[in-house]
């Protein structure tokens, strides 16, 4: 019986888990993630709806 | 997982995320958030919407209110056309708001957490005043 490739099948879930892998790399080499953190400790009253 | 304005939230909220990082004045495009989102999307699907996010939880404990069968709502007309409206919020409040309107130095705000998500002021707004003088005063 032949064996079902199951990339063939499964393509766009491989692809999307290749564009989530390239993207999170762009963004760490970037240093994005420092920005994510930084606004994240910093209460935003406007946000909370307090400002 | 938490609002992400709240230095209490362990993991941020990546909606906000998405808005602090493409309203920063260096960076355009979220590729850290949307990489992110896009490897949990793919593993685990909407099992965050589920078992992580708090507000899941809050309208699952209001949905158990007991209300007679004449006011509970199944459907109703336009329900199906307004559930592109999520999308054209997305679109403008995630994205091109953040992204267009800055200030002075070319810093975007987050519009949806500012505007219409109710995540922070129930989760934390309310809380915070209720158990902070200091808050109080300020509303």
């Amino acid at each position: 019986m032949k064996q079902k490739n199951i990339f063939h099948s499964n393509w766009v879930t491989v692809l999307l888990l290749v564009i989530g892998v390239i993207f999170l790399s762009l963004g760490i080499w970037r240093e994005e993630y420092a920005i994510v953190m930084s606004k994240a400790i910093n209460i935003c009253l406007e946000c909370i709806g307090i400002g | 997982m938490n609002c992400y304005s709240c230095p209490g939230a362990v993991a941020a909220c990546p909606i906000g995320a998405l808005q602090a990082t493409i309203g920063s004045y260096e960076y355009k495009f979220a590729f850290y958030v949307a990489g992110f989102m896009i490897l949990v999307g793919t593993f685990m699907g909407r099992f965050v919407c589920g078992w992580l996010c708090p507000f899941g939880l809050i309208q699952d404990l209001l949905n158990k209110i007991p209300l007679p069968s004449k006011l509970k709502i199944r459907t109703f007309k336009g329900d199906r056309q307004l559930r592109w409206l999520k999308y054209g919020i997305l679109l403008v409040f995630v994205i091109l708001l953040p992204l267009y309107i800055t200030d002075m130095i070319g810093q975007g705000y987050p519009w949806f957490c500012k505007l219409i998500c109710p995540v922070g002021t129930l989760e934390g707004g309310i809380p915070l005043v209720l158990l902070n003088d200091a808050m109080r005063a300020t509303v």
